[in-house]
């Protein structure tokens, strides 16, 4: 018992004597090395697992000779005194050194650097004390996002890394989940149809038309309109519905081709266009890129085929609106009657 | 027969024993007499007040106090710096007070003094006479003043006085009081002590600081709580809502009827970097093929066009801040601007975006609506103009959106940027979800 109390007092002094005498050591070291003033880090991404690149900047101060310069990597402190904990995730060994200015002549020192630890080294060379800066592409980010990372940075007189500290300083980044912004345009076609409509369809006014008496020397002609738009991917098409003019068993021949206008023939039809024979209709408006179909799209040439398409984009499309000019001939073996048909006007869009 | 003869002996001594016990109550008493000897009486209530206790500092003020038992003329004094208490022996000057250059006392002023009778100040003698010889631990006083001295307390400052050079050590000042010019008739004396000390140097380190963070807020001013600190602050993203022709969805947009989330975004930094911190971001580029960064529909094919209001890519604003209107821009837009700085969250100093008074300042584009100090409010659906600038900048190079790097006080406490998004479709807009992506960071400066 008494022995062991004896072995516990040398110990305890051993251990007073050594700590004294490692003190001013460890005071030396602190003392010794500058700060880095300023410093700075500036990264290319703050995404986890990303490639980065990262810039740092810092001015030295000292003018002694420096052989390398050492990035060690933190998540834990930037404090040198403190352990050093490596982030998770964090891969520097493929950094690669791209530019350097102020203080030059580095490279990478793939020896001594580790996944957390940049040594850059070169010849032992005198410093000045003046901005520096290295450029480093290739690092692969920490892993965690929502994290503070460290980067103790320390000059040193020896190529490799080692030894005391000549200036020293921490830099600090972050780590962030990229943030998103959503938003939702949903489907949408607009049309309207109408003996007259604004391009908007934001009014329309009329639904119905008188042709008066037919007769064999002229066509009788009349007009109306629709306007549509659509941001369909694949645009939108229009159809006419209905059936050409009739009176009981009675009819008046639908165009079922494009046919221009031959008053004294049994004539239905209708096309989009700017017409001089006759003088009816005019061309689309508006700012969309819908046109009219095949057969609808020739002046002076007429059609109508119930059930088909008669205007049509391919992409989406802003509001185009459509005069559809109506002409309607007879001839003489036209029985008497009133003639008289509904056209719908579909508008579809493919989502 | 040996125990007499011991009794003997014992008594032969007897008078030996009683003369050298006599001797040593004499010698005792020996000072008394001297001082009696001399007709001075004793400086009470004494002390020195050292300026500093520094080892070996320089330019100080020693300022003597005490007080005077004789009523008499006082018009020179000796001050002896000696390792030892005792007048009427040798003095040995403190280390650091001998050779050379090495003067402790022998300088200097007077530079204070209290309760003297007379108005007449001492002044250094450089020859001395009589009994002070002047020496780098002595210092010889004198005025001419054949007035009496009220005998009483008081204090007379010596300034260029500087300290022996050995850290943690007592010196006395042996003090001496003349009724003549030439230090020679003694009135009071008395000692007085001061010790150097070790000074103490207390040294710590603030660690580098950022702490960064990006997420949602239900927040729409500068002053309403979003959190603490970055521990609070929680969140990936925000939700426009259904956006339609004609008008401009900004956020928060509610969730009824717009089909929003009711949040912004926002972006808390707290750095001690004294050279100040920067917060950009960068637009992640998204799969597809143009407008790779903006909002827009992931994997979509898009023209290179950006005004093109028929591709899955809704233009972004660019760099440089505008109004939208939705109502008379046939194309779509998309933008970002800080509504302000919220300060709810900072304890260190005064902060408050109304003043303005915050360290954090918007860049230029993206300041809302070009003031630094004033919040932009407008949410939900927005008819016509905006009253605010937005802009986005897709190209996914950095950009910076504020600082703190011209700003008096560059640190800054937890000061947080409202993120305000804006975005208005074209009729012609593919339906489907869109996204913008950015990356934020902060640069901190130390």
């Amino acid at each position: 018992m008494r022995l062991g109390s004896i072995k516990f007092r040398l110990c305890a002094l051993v251990l007073i004597v050594g700590v004294l005498a490692a003190w001013p050591l460890a005071a030396i070291r602190t003392a010794s090395a500058l700060n880095l003033i300023p410093r700075s880090i500036e990264i290319s991404t703050a995404e986890p697992s990303a490639i980065a690149a990262q810039l740092f900047q810092f001015t030295y101060a000292s003018t002694s000779s420096i052989g390398s310069v050492v990035f060690n990597y933190c998540d834990n402190s930037p404090l040198f005194d403190e352990p050093c904990s490596a982030p998770p995730g964090l891969n520097v060994l493929a950094a690669s050194l791209d530019s350097q200015t102020g203080n030059t002549g580095f490279s990478i020192d793939g020896v001594n650097s580790t996944s957390s630890r940049i040594v850059i080294t070169r010849a032992p060379a005198g410093t000045l004390a003046t901005a520096s800066s290295y450029s480093f592409s290739g690092i692969i980010n920490p892993s965690t996002p929502g994290s503070a990372q460290y980067v103790r940075i320390s000059t040193h007189a020896t190529a490799d890394g080692t030894g005391p500290e000549t200036d020293r300083g921490a830099v600090a980044f972050y780590i962030l989940t990229p943030f998103q912004v959503g938003a939702f345009v949903p489907p949408f076609l607009s049309m309207c149809a109408a003996i007259t409509v604004a391009i908007d369809c934001s009014s329309g006014a009329g639904d119905q038309i008188d042709l008066g008496t037919l007769v064999t020397s002229q066509a009788r002609t009349a007009t109306s309109q629709f306007s549509g738009a659509t941001n369909s991917i694949t645009g939108l098409g229009v159809y006419t519905l209905g059936p050409t003019m009739t009176s009981g068993n009675n009819i008046i021949t639908a165009l079922s081709t494009a046919t221009p206008s031959f008053p004294g023939f049994s004539q239905f039809g209708i096309n989009m266009r700017d017409n001089a024979s006759p003088d009816i209709g005019s061309n689309p408006d508006g700012s969309g890129t819908a046109t009219p179909a095949l057969g609808y799209n020739t002046p002076n040439f007429y059609r109508y085929q119930p059930g088909g398409i008669i205007a049509s984009s391919t992409n989406p499309t802003d509001y185009t609106r459509m005069t559809v000019s109506y002409i309607i001939n007879i001839n003489a073996n036209q029985r008497p009657g009133v003639y008289a048909t509904t056209v719908t006007y579909l508008g579809l869009g493919q989502f | 027969m040996l125990k007499i003869n011991i009794a003997r002996n014992r008594a032969t001594k007897r008078p030996l024993y009683l003369l050298a016990t006599l001797l040593v109550v004499l010698g005792s008493l020996l000072p008394l007499l001297s001082f009696r000897e001399a007709s001075a009486a004793q400086l009470t209530s004494r002390s020195l007040t050292l300026s500093s206790a520094v080892p070996d500092a320089t330019g100080l003020t020693f300022t003597y106090a005490f007080t005077t038992q004789t009523t008499a003329a006082i018009q020179s004094i000796e001050l002896e710096m000696c390792t030892t208490a005792v007048l009427g022996t040798t003095c040995t000057a403190p280390a650091g007070c001998t050779g050379g250059a090495n003067n402790c006392i022998n300088a200097g002023t007077e530079a204070s003094r209290s309760g003297w009778t007379n108005a007449t100040t001492f002044a250094r003698n450089a020859t001395g006479g009589g009994g002070c010889t002047p020496a780098n631990n002595v210092l010889c006083l004198d005025r001419t003043q054949a007035a009496n001295e009220t005998a009483g307390a008081r204090t007379l400052g010596w300034n260029t006085q500087r300290n022996p050079n050995t850290a943690n050590t007592t010196f006395f000042i042996r003090i001496t009081l003349y009724s003549g010019a030439a230090w020679a008739t003694t009135v009071d004396t008395g000692t007085v002590a001061a010790s150097t000390a070790q000074s103490l140097t207390v040294s710590a380190y603030v660690a580098e600081v950022l702490h960064f963070c990006v997420g949602s807020t239900a927040a729409n001013n500068d002053s309403d709580a979003v959190g603490a600190s970055c521990a609070n602050i929680s969140g990936t993203s925000i939700n426009l809502g259904v956006l339609e022709d004609g008008v401009t969805n900004i956020s928060p947009v509610d969730a009824s009827p717009y089909n929003g989330d009711d949040l912004n975004g926002i972006a808390m930094i707290r750095t001690n970097a004294v050279n100040g911190a920067t917060v950009s971001y960068k637009a992640i580029q998204q799969s597809g093929t143009n407008q790779l960064g903006t909002l827009r529909i992931a994997g979509a094919s898009c023209s290179a066009t950006t005004t093109d209001a028929t591709d899955s890519c809704i233009e972004a604003q660019g760099t440089t801040q505008a109004a939208f209107n939705a109502t008379t821009y046939t194309g779509d837009h998309f933008g970002m601007t800080i509504a302000g700085i919220n300060c709810s969250s900072v304890t260190s100093y005064t902060c408050d975006f109304d003043t303005p008074a915050h360290n954090l300042v918007r860049d230029a584009e993206y300041d809302g609506n070009g003031t630094n100090n004033s919040f932009v409010t407008e949410a939900n659906q927005v008819s016509g103009a905006t009253n605010a600038g937005y802009a986005w900048d897709a190209s996914g190079t950095s950009d910076q959106i504020a600082s703190s790097t011209g700003s008096a006080s560059k640190v800054i406490d937890d000061e947080a940027l409202i993120l305000k998004f804006a975005a208005h479709s074209a009729i012609t807009t593919p339906f489907g979800t869109y996204t913008a992506q950015g990356d934020f960071i902060a640069i901190a400066t130390y």
